[in-house]
């Protein structure tokens, strides 16, 4: 039944100042997005430079080193999403299993705290941690002898280093979600598989999993938008020439070779690139979940 | 000075003008320099006191019997503060100019320098034909400021100052330019003529050599005079370890995306005439990219020997200039290449941690017995007469009399006295510095003079003084105390960078390589970034002796040929054929 508009006033100027925020802060400056397709000249303003077409696209991709800017950012991107994505529900799933809820809570608060680190900090603390006279070389060299390894002045370890250290960043804060859909599970349903005389593994199987599905969905369904998204903050902060090859991703060419040279018009044209792919695989990832896993937002 | 005001109550109707220009006595970078140190440098002329009374008829001093009045622009400072009842129109320095000269400018109207406002206007007003009798044009680099002469003398709109030139200007000026072989004044010929009174400044970007004395003569290693000396003080100091625990770095250098940057190998490459980032005009005159050329590879296989032998650090590629600081502060490093001004910053960390620490620089000249360095442009600034102006002479003189007193004591007393408070220091003064290329080298030359006794200290120009007294005072009584440049560190400071650096470089002949473009044509727009990026990584590569010096250097030469280096040599010789 319909209520009438005047009985739900009040909800209504409960969401005004979200919608005044959404307005101002995304709505409107999305008129910006025709620099995409201008010239940025500063005294003229975005609204009086010149159209220059897909002039800015060119600008990246008519470059040698396009290919590889491409390929290292899904590459790294695909990988943060694929762990990202499974160890949080692991861990959730072995912390659920826990006896001692004092212990469970210590632990989870410790593993999520990391996610309200700055990269910035971060990346100091690697670049001594990893550094040639740095603590672990000297944990190698004085149990396995090895010579010294220049980490982040390698491609392989390089990547390592990056996927590694967003993981055990992030992951912390991913089990929340599935922390919080494991206790909406109903203990009548652990009580009758008990009775039933169901194993861990079982319980497991047949409780807790269906239990957390949706969410996994939804989860893995936000997370394919990121496939263009490799951590500029991250890299940034921890690469350096030697580790291009490997590590050099849209953003930080990006950054480089436009917006340190004040062509501000490269980055929104890359931005505005990236959401369009992002939208076009939530869209995609989306009807895959609905139509596989039955999971739907509207 | 006794200041005589010329009350000048006459406008003749004349069409007047004079120029005016602001002093920002930035030096132009050259190619081995990062920021200025915040002393010490300035750009100067000769200090010609007298004014020559007018006699001759063309006197470059020659006051004119009648006021003249001249219209004119100026670039501003963001948020000039003036003394009492000063302004940009009426302040001491235009009436010093007036009863010099008896000429005073007019402001047409007024910009700020910064965000290219001024430029924007002016560049309005060349486009409405609506330009002031004198005016400076300025740019982000010299093809810019270029490029508006050059529209400017098609548009027929700015006079021929050759014969102005040649008769009025100051000997000193004639001489400051000539010093560099009239390079100045040929960026602004077209077709023979000379069309602007550009601006130049001393070059001080020679690459020295700094050593950790104190370790030097603890291990009683001679002074370094060749390249392969300094490398053996690294090997000394690898092997004896000075700094303990292993911790030493023999040769502390960064090149994480420059090869000139503060801190950088420029030392090194400069031995071997190498210019890794400059594009310079080759024997047969066409313009070349120094990265590519053979005599690079040399230069790198010294450093990849270093690199060999652990005297350059291991992750020295991973370093930025920050972290440079903090290992030259730490007192760890015991060589490494900077401007003359180092001791300003950063190498006087090192004293505030190791008392007992010297750093002593030393210029190294290369195998041809001299001081080479890449530089670029000395000129950034230019200024112009409208045509059919009455006075083409005007700016000319206006510029000798400027030149000939910035360095006077009044002058130099009022900057620091008067306009103490003022948020810029050069908010009044306007002119454009036109200093012999070899000013900083001549000072340092009389100082040095006159610290020996060869030369009377009287002499010495008033902005000299002090650093003459700091280095007397350090060279005659303190230097053999114990801890003397922690202890002294001023006197250090003077001592290192005029006596020590700059007096040696004097005794050196130099060999500037001047870059021959410093714009940017469209295909650097877009490549130069992913080039200079292939050229660090294989600079890298070489140094880490991580492959073949020389099939990774041939590699890389097509590579960047192929990649858009070809193309941009293209457009850059054409840009400065035409």
């Amino acid at each position: 039944m319909r209520r009438k508009w005047s009985e739900q006033i009040h909800f209504n100027l409960m969401l005004l100042p979200g919608m005044l925020l959404i307005l101002i802060f995304t709505i409107w400056p999305m008129g910006g997005i025709v620099l995409a397709f201008k010239h940025f000249i500063p005294t003229k303003g975005i609204w009086h430079s010149p159209w220059t077409g897909w002039e800015n696209y060119s600008f990246v991709f008519d470059t040698p080193v396009a290919l590889r800017v491409f390929k290292n950012t899904v590459v790294i991107a695909m990988m943060k999403i694929a762990f990202g994505f499974l160890i949080p529900i692991v861990f959730a799933l072995m912390l659920h299993e826990l006896r001692f809820q004092w212990f469970k809570r210590v632990v989870q608060t410790i593993v999520y705290l990391p996610h309200f680190l700055s990269w910035v900090l971060l990346a100091g603390i690697l670049r001594d941690l990893f550094a040639v006279d740095g603590i672990i070389n000297q944990l190698l060299h004085s149990m396995f002898g090895t010579e010294q390894i220049m980490f982040l002045g390698d491609n392989f370890w390089f990547r390592t280093i990056v996927v590694g250290s967003d993981i055990w960043k992030e992951f912390g804060f991913g089990t929340i979600i599935y922390l919080a859909a494991l206790t909406g599970i109903n203990p009548s349903l652990y009580e009758a598989a008990d009775i039933d005389g169901a194993t861990r593994m079982q319980k497991l199987k047949y409780v807790t999993l269906p239990g957390i599905a949706t969410t996994i969905v939804l989860v893995g369904t936000l997370s394919l938008q990121n496939v263009l998204n490799a951590g500029f903050d991250q890299i940034f902060n921890l690469y350096n020439t030697l580790v291009y090859d490997s590590s050099d991703i849209i953003d930080t060419y990006v950054f480089r070779s436009g917006i340190e040279e004040g062509h501000y018009e490269i980055g929104t044209a890359i931005g505005l690139m990236k959401s369009a792919v992002s939208f076009v695989l939530i869209i995609f990832s989306y009807s895959l979940a609905s139509r596989f896993a039955n999971y739907r937002i509207f | 000075m006794l200041m005589v005001f010329v009350s000048a109550c006459g406008n003749n109707g004349g069409n007047n003008s004079s120029d005016n220009t602001t002093n920002e006595g930035k030096s132009n970078n050259t190619a081995a320099s990062g920021n200025n140190a915040a002393s010490a440098t300035d750009n100067a002329g000769k200090t010609d006191e007298a004014a020559a009374e007018p006699a001759v008829a063309a006197d470059p001093f020659g006051k004119y019997p009648e006021p003249i009045e001249f219209t004119t622009i100026r670039p501003t400072m963001n948020n000039p503060k003036f003394p009492e009842g000063e302004s940009y129109e009426e302040n001491v320095f235009n009436k010093f100019m007036e009863e010099k000269l008896n000429v005073k400018p007019k402001f047409v109207w007024m910009a700020p320098q910064d965000g290219d406002a001024y430029k924007k206007k002016l560049d309005l007003s060349i486009g409405g034909n609506d330009i002031p009798d004198v005016f400076q044009i300025v740019g982000k680099n010299i093809n810019e400021v270029q490029a508006t002469v050059k529209r400017l003398v098609e548009a027929d709109m700015i006079e021929d100052l050759t014969s102005a030139y040649d008769q009025y200007a100051s000997p000193a000026i004639k001489e400051a330019f000539a010093s560099a072989d009239n390079r100045g004044l040929d960026l602004y010929k077209i077709d023979g003529k000379l069309y602007g009174m550009p601006g130049q400044s001393a070059l001080e970007g020679m690459n020295f050599v700094w050593v950790r004395d104190d370790w030097r003569k603890k291990l009683n290693l001679p002074e370094p005079k060749t390249l392969e000396d300094v490398e053996a003080i690294a090997k000394a100091f690898k092997d004896s370890d000075p700094a303990g625990k292993g911790t030493t770095v023999p040769v502390a250098m960064q090149m994480q995306t420059e090869t000139d940057g503060l801190f950088g190998p420029g030392f090194i490459f400069d031995q071997f005439d190498a210019y890794p980032r400059l594009f310079y005009k080759d024997a047969s005159g066409s313009v070349v990219y120094g990265g590519i050329q053979p005599q690079i590879k040399d230069a790198l296989k010294v450093m990849a020997d270093l690199y060999k032998n652990g005297e350059i650090e291991k992750d020295f590629a991973l370093k930025d200039t920050g972290q440079l600081q903090e290992l030259l502060a730490s007192g760890r490093a015991g060589i490494v290449g900077q401007a003359w001004w180092g001791v300003w910053y950063p190498l006087f960390m090192t004293l505030q941690n190791v008392p007992d620490a010297d750093w002593k620089p030393y210029a190294i000249p290369a195998k041809n017995g001299k001081l080479n360095m890449g530089a670029t442009n000395t000129s950034n600034t230019v200024l112009v007469v409208k045509k059919g102006f009455k006075y083409p002479e005007l700016p000319i003189k206006w510029l000798n009399v400027y030149n000939a007193n910035h360095d006077t004591e009044w002058w130099v007393k009022t900057s620091q006295d008067k306009y103490k408070d003022a948020n810029e220091k050069a908010t009044i003064w306007s002119g454009i510095n036109i200093a012999r290329t070899d000013d900083i080298v001549n000072q340092a030359k009389e100082i040095v003079a006159a610290v020996n006794g060869e030369k009377d200290a009287a002499t010495l120009p008033f902005k000299n003084n002090d650093a003459f007294t700091n280095i007397k005072k350090f060279i005659d009584e303190l230097q053999s105390q114990p801890q003397a440049a922690s202890k002294n560190m001023l006197q250090w400071q003077n001592t290192r960078s005029w006596y020590d650096a700059m007096g040696s470089a004097a005794k050196l002949e130099s060999n500037v390589v001047y870059s021959a473009f410093d714009g940017t044509t469209p295909t650097m727009e877009k490549k130069l970034t992913a080039l200079n990026e292939l050229q660090m990584k294989a600079y890298h590569k070489i140094i880490m002796g991580k492959s073949d010096a020389d099939k990774e250097f041939d590699a890389f030469v097509s590579d960047w040929k192929a990649q858009g280096g070809d193309e941009i040599l293209k457009e850059v010789n054409e840009a400065v054929t035409k």
